[in-house]
């Protein structure tokens, strides 16, 4: 079933076109990413799903059902943890965790459980009473994350949740989304880092200027994409026969040699490193250090996306 | 909404700009009211006027002149006695006497001795450094008269004495002449006798309900997805838009009470502020005071085109007209506050400050509560239009931009 359902949304801010006909469906049970450059709409969209921002045309359900402002039952199964830390700067760890987990749950004892759980979960356990203002930016990060998952949601959004932390705390955060994605909660997980978009997501959209431009998993994404492999080899010598050779593979692209380094650029494939091994070890070459990159998800962000500046 | 109003109020309560504004500065400026007013109350009210009498072989032997000195310088139930009298025995020593107690606080204002014919003679002390040098007129101006009182009354028994002696057997005429009977009655048009600093006070507490408005507009800032991420985070929560803004008013009216209780309490038992003894009328004023600041609040956090140091610099400085108004910055600023109020008395009604104090006063100074119950009408108006003016804002659930 699809938890998050998103048909011909249109939004626009003035003239400008946020959301251009955007259409999206997450199922239950995927860690969903999704990605895009600054001002692509990743944050409008989830806004718009939220229910914080009007828009000028679309519908949008959330369980199955049509979201509205006042659906406060569909709100109910949802967690939030926003880019900006949003917590109170007056209350310590346990009471701002308590008070957003209120939000969602009324009893009072059901609650205590929870923050407790949440607490014991982002590991703030030693940080209970302190105040927003003493935690590093890791820890304040833990706490945003609690504050938005405490009730245990059926459907989180976490939009980029790992920003300015240390690499700590990204593992800590990472195995946490991945944890409770295990446990039942559906993810949708919005981030520039594409090392983590990848490790953690099952299932991801670029988008730009408003539009979905790719939906897939990341190996799909890689795979249809035009993003390519590159190898560097050193050589103390490249024979004319072998430089003729490796350029008439079908895979090779491109090469470039720069005493006494080899550079080849070639489609994605699964054994290009072995075929161009093969070619050098009949000629006579002998290869030193061999490194070979295949696409990342990256190159592929950047080959949908392009690589001029944005704001 | 219980919850949202418990952490509403704790984090209200450790919010240091509340605390400040709200609770510590009406108590610091209480307590130096309390010294700076420490006199103020204290004029217009007379001393005993300390004199030395002369009690020589003349005062001694003129029974009628003894009595007149032990009747001025005993008290009646409930006065002060007119004289402080103290003895000498001799002119000599009496007028020493006075001369040594120039450089006291309440110095000696004069001698009263039997002098020529049985008159009284009255010498006065030139060199009185009674603090306020007016009053040291007044209490010789005191002793003069009651000595010229004495002197008349004792010139008309002589005549009478002469002309009619048989008058004196009547023991009406006797007792007109030994009786003093005051001339006049001391009726107060107010219920209770008006004091100078008691309008400080006042003005103190009504800026200090004003600045009440400084937790609502926290709050209330707290929960616009516009201007604060909190503010948005609150506003896709699981709660209704009604409830969080209930406990978040509701949160926010009662701080701002209890920090006017807590300036109310100081005033009332460490400053010695008398507000009649209507203590709860008092807190009802108060109540009413802090329900109008939380409106405030609220009306200046949902204006549009302005970020959050805007509204807070805009509070100020409404808090600080409204308090120059009512007449808290001292003696020009009230007259200017009494200027304006006589020129433009609608001015007067708009100002919350000034309906708080005059609120106060109503209570203080009149039998009937119409007058509070008046100014009480207004500042629930005043609440009412405020929050109607931001509700459209804050019941707000979308918007076009964030």
């Amino acid at each position: 079933m699809a938890i998050v359902s998103v048909q011909n949304l249109v939004k626009r801010y003035g003239d400008l076109l946020a959301l251009d006909h955007f259409n999206l469906s997450i199922e239950e049970g995927e860690i969903f990413g999704l990605l895009g450059p600054n001002g692509s709409g990743k944050t409008t969209a989830i806004n718009c799903i939220l229910q914080l921002l009007t828009y000028d045309k679309g519908s949008i359900e959330l369980f199955g059902q049509p979201m509205g402002p006042t659906r406060y039952d569909l709100k109910r199964r949802i967690g939030i943890v926003p880019q900006n830390v949003a917590v109170f700067e007056e209350l310590t760890v346990r009471e701002n965790i308590d008070y957003f987990c209120g939000l969602y749950i009324d009893d009072a004892a059901e609650r205590r459980r929870l923050v407790a759980d949440a607490i014991e979960f982002v590991g703030l356990e030693d940080f209970e009473r302190t105040r927003p203002r003493k935690l590093s930016g890791g820890l304040l990060r833990r706490l945003n994350i609690a504050c938005g998952i405490a009730h245990r949601p059926d459907l989180a959004f976490f939009d980029e949740p790992t920003v300015a932390v240390d690499p700590q705390s990204r593992a800590s955060i990472l195995a946490g989304i991945q944890a409770m994605n295990e446990a039942g909660t559906t993810v949708v997980y919005t981030s520039h880092y594409m090392e983590e978009v990848e490790e953690v997501c099952t299932r991801l959209m670029i988008m730009d200027h408003g539009r979905a431009l790719a939906l897939g998993t990341p190996s799909e994404l890689k795979a249809e994409s035009g993003a390519r492999e590159r190898i560097e080899i050193d050589l103390e010598h490249l024979p004319q026969a072998a430089a003729l050779r490796l350029q008439a593979l079908p895979a090779v692209q491109a090469l470039r040699y720069e005493a006494p380094t080899l550079y080849l650029t070639c489609e994605n494939g699964d054994h290009n490193t072995a075929d161009v091994l093969a070619v050098l070890a009949e000629c006579g070459a002998a290869p030193g250090r061999i490194w070979a990159q295949p696409p990342t998800l990256n190159d592929v962000f950047l080959e949908i996306t392009g690589r001029e500046l944005r704001d | 909404m219980a919850n949202t109003f418990k952490y509403l109020v704790l984090a209200l309560v450790r919010d240091r700009d509340m605390m400040i504004w709200s609770l510590a500065f009406p108590i610091i400026l209480s307590t130096c009211f309390i010294f700076m007013f420490a006199g103020l109350d204290n004029i217009g009210q007379t001393e005993p006027v300390r004199t030395v009498v002369v009690q020589d072989a003349a005062y001694d032997g003129d029974e009628a002149f003894r009595s007149f000195i032990e009747g001025i310088s005993g008290s009646a139930e409930g006065e002060e006695p007119l004289l402080a009298v103290e003895f000498a025995p001799t002119r000599g020593e009496a007028t020493a006497r006075m001369a040594a107690s120039a450089q006291d606080e309440h110095p000696i204002e004069g001698v009263l001795l039997v002098g020529g014919g049985g008159l009284p003679e009255v010498l006065l002390n030139n060199m009185t450094s009674s603090d306020d040098p007016q009053m040291g007129g007044v209490y010789q101006s005191i002793l003069v008269t009651a000595a010229d009182s004495y002197a008349s009354r004792r010139q008309l028994v002589t005549d009478l004495m002469e002309d009619d002696p048989r008058a004196l057997a009547n023991q009406a005429v006797t007792d007109a002449l030994s009786a003093v009977e005051p001339l006049t009655q001391k009726v107060s048009v107010t219920q209770n006798a008006p004091k100078e600093s008691v309008r400080y006070y006042f003005a103190l507490l009504g800026f200090a309900a004003v600045m009440g408005a400084q937790g609502s507009l926290t709050a209330v800032l707290w929960l616009l997805p516009r201007t604060s991420a909190l503010g948005a985070r609150r506003s896709v929560g699981g709660t209704s838009r009604l409830r969080s803004l209930l406990g978040t008013l509701a949160a926010c009216w009662i701080v701002s009470f209890a920090c006017l209780v807590v300036a109310y309490l100081f005033m009332r038992f460490v400053a010695g502020v008398d507000f009649a003894g209507r203590d709860l009328l008092c807190l009802a004023a108060l109540a009413a005071s802090s329900l109008m600041a939380t409106a405030l609040g609220a009306a200046i956090a949902v204006l549009p085109r302005l970020n959050s140091n805007a509204k807070a610099g805009l509070l100020t400085a409404l808090v600080c007209i409204a308090a120059l108004f009512a007449g808290l910055y001292g003696q020009p600023t009230m007259e200017l506050a009494d200027t304006v109020a006589a020129a433009c008395p609608a001015s007067q009604w708009v100002n919350p400050a000034v309906q708080v104090s005059q609120a106060m006063f109503s209570l203080m100074y009149y039998d009937t509560l119409a007058p509070f119950l008046t100014h009480i009408a207004v500042l629930l108006v005043m609440a009412a239009v405020l929050l109607a003016c931001s509700a459209a804002a804050l019941r707000r659930q979308r918007y076009a931009s964030l």
